[in-house]
């Protein structure tokens, strides 16, 4: 079965393709219409064979593959479609299965996110994953976590898809926090980590940067999910983020 | 010979059958003087011992090695090797006893196998359904009551975490599968943890510990959960070193649970005699029992004075379980 969907949203340059292999019909339908309604031209198949067919006939820019399909295992419809195209795939799991997550990125998909996952968060890793391409970044120079990607080679920060606005500093100290996220780093490490970069004049406080880098990247400043401070440590760059 | 017994008897008759010839061979060249017959006195129980054990060696060896090969395949099958098989040899018990074991573990791995695949499909068809309500709260829009749209994102977030619990409770009653593990630096894991609650307090020192960092995440939320839902603020949680022990604690300053409740604390579905309903499935301190089995670790209640309850979780560091004093089952 091959739908499709026009996006609703006008913009100057062609939409970018997306195609949805998914079994379930109607979770299908609901992400076509959410995909289309922030831009994308969105078809959907429910096989991994049609998948294949699909894109030999019609180039798509990016893949939202689910994992389980009736006819084959998502893993071979990623195995095979690396092999033939070069079309970023973006990994759809309901197995909660480190494995399968480990097993797919190593297949060549571009990234993977469990069910249920929030659309915001798809779409942020979309769009992500579509920038690298055009860009021609290696997906090395980008770092996302949940909502929040860091392109280390346009020195950017997205949060939702949208750009935000750090220091050279903070940018400095936000790239350091996140290649070490899952660990506490000292005042003392991270000073060392961004030594080199050109301080602000008007603030020297790691402590202020921190906080002006949340006031950006965070839901909540006041309560900060994504730069954690440890009491008598330091900082921690969250992991798991949403 | 397919039987055992029929061997060993066939092989003691004939042990028997070439001691007796040799006697009679002895007994001809008989002289009739005492020394001869007291050679024949003292030789007779050693030449016997010799010619049983003689012909017996070769049958009792290549029985211990079959037994020792099926004993080896038995561990392997117990230490998570599910394709361990044993070559059948002959047709005699042993060899029946191999084919058995072959039986046995050949359903072994088909039923854990089945067990897999019921928890990935059962994993599909209740999180793709979330998915789809998940994208349906999204496309309410600005024109939905918001604070309805909240309450559905918690709930859909409660049946998540209470999906995950049942096919983790499952998946780690199971399957022996390994722990997958890295290198953690724990007070970073339980400093994230505790970001997601506004009442839990983080202390401790940092420690390097080798462990399975999603069930590692998971033993921490539940104890927070569990403190956030049956305790009072605020919740303080200390990451310690105690010799060659890791110490997770989380302390609430709730009422102290009542002493004939607390063996049954660490059950699963065990929610105890609240007055409300305070959510969960019961299944959260369970999971922290099992993760912390896991790692070789135990996790135990301790009511704190005047009031208050302590959840304490001790893991060995690699290598050291000897010298922690854990016990597990």
């Amino acid at each position: 079965m091959l739908r499709s969907v026009s996006g609703s949203q006008l913009t100057c340059t062609m939409p970018e393709r997306i195609l949805i292999v998914e079994d379930d019909a109607r979770l299908a339908e609901m992400l076509s219409e959410y995909l289309g309604g922030a831009g994308f031209r969105v078809a959907h198949v429910t096989l991994g064979t049609t998948a294949l067919e699909y894109l030999g006939v019609e180039p798509c820019d990016a893949v939202v593959l689910d994992l389980m399909l009736p006819d084959m295992d998502g893993l071979d419809v990623c195995r095979q479609l690396r092999t033939k195209f070069d079309t970023p795939v973006l990994m759809l799991t309901a197995r909660g299965d480190a494995t399968d997550r480990i097993v797919g990125l190593e297949l060549g998909a571009d990234d993977y996110l469990p069910k249920p996952f929030a659309p915001r968060e798809l779409l942020a890793r979309l769009r992500a994953i579509l920038r690298r391409r055009t860009n021609g970044t290696a997906a090395e120079r980008s770092l996302c976590f949940g909502r929040l990607e860091i392109d280390r080679s346009a020195r950017t920060v997205c949060l939702d898809g949208t750009a935000r606005t750090i220091t050279s500093y903070q940018f400095a100290l936000l790239v350091a926090l996140a290649e070490n996220a899952g660990r506490v780093l000292s005042r003392e490490t991270l000073m060392d980590l961004v030594k080199g970069e050109t301080l602000e004049a008007y603030d020297r406080s790691i402590d202020v940067h921190i906080s002006r880098i949340r006031a950006e990247i965070e839901d909540d400043p006041k309560h900060a999910r994504r730069i954690i401070t440890v009491r008598g440590a330091g900082y921690v760059f969250a992991k798991a983020q949403d | 010979m397919s039987h055992l017994h029929t061997r060993f008897f066939v092989t003691l008759i004939g042990s028997l059958a070439a001691f007796a010839l040799g006697g009679i061979v002895m007994w001809h060249v008989d002289d009739g003087s005492p020394v001869v017959h007291a050679v024949h006195g003292f030789l007779i129980f050693p030449c016997l011992a010799l010619c049983i054990t003689l012909a017996t060696w070769p049958l009792t060896r290549r029985l211990t090695k079959r037994l020792e090969r099926l004993e080896r395949a038995v561990e392997s099958l117990g230490a998570g090797n599910l394709s361990a098989r044993v070559a059948v040899e002959g047709r005699d018990e042993v060899a029946r006893l191999a084919q058995s074991f072959n039986r046995s573990a050949q359903r072994i791995e088909e039923l854990v196998c089945a067990h897999k695949r019921l928890l990935a499909n059962a994993s599909h068809e209740l999180r793709t359904p979330l998915a789809r309500v998940r994208i349906g709260i999204e496309l309410m829009g600005e024109s939905a009551d918001a604070e309805r749209k909240a309450g559905l994102e918690q709930d859909m977030a409660e049946l998540d975490q209470l999906i995950e619990e049942i096919l983790l409770a499952s998946r780690l009653d199971a399957l022996a599968e390994p722990n997958a593990e890295e290198d953690i630096d724990l007070l970073a894991l339980a400093a994230e943890e505790c970001a997601r609650y506004r009442d839990a307090q983080l202390d401790g020192i940092a420690v390097d510990y080798r462990g399975d960092p999603r069930l590692l995440r998971r033993l921490l939320r539940n104890l927070l959960d569990n403190a956030q839902r049956h305790g009072l603020a605020p919740i303080d949680m200390r990451i310690e070193r105690d010799g060659a022990c890791v110490v997770i604690r989380v302390s609430d300053c709730g009422p102290t649970i009542p002493a004939d409740q607390t063996r049954h604390l660490f059950e699963s579905f065990h929610r105890g005699p609240a007055t409300k309903w305070n959510g969960g499935a019961g299944l959260g301190l369970s999971l922290v029992r099992q993760i912390a089995h896991r790692h070789g670790g135990m996790v135990e209640y301790r009511a704190t004075t005047p009031h208050g309850n302590s959840f304490v979780v001790t893991l060995p560091l690699p290598n050291r379980a000897n010298r922690c004093g854990v016990t597990t089952p």
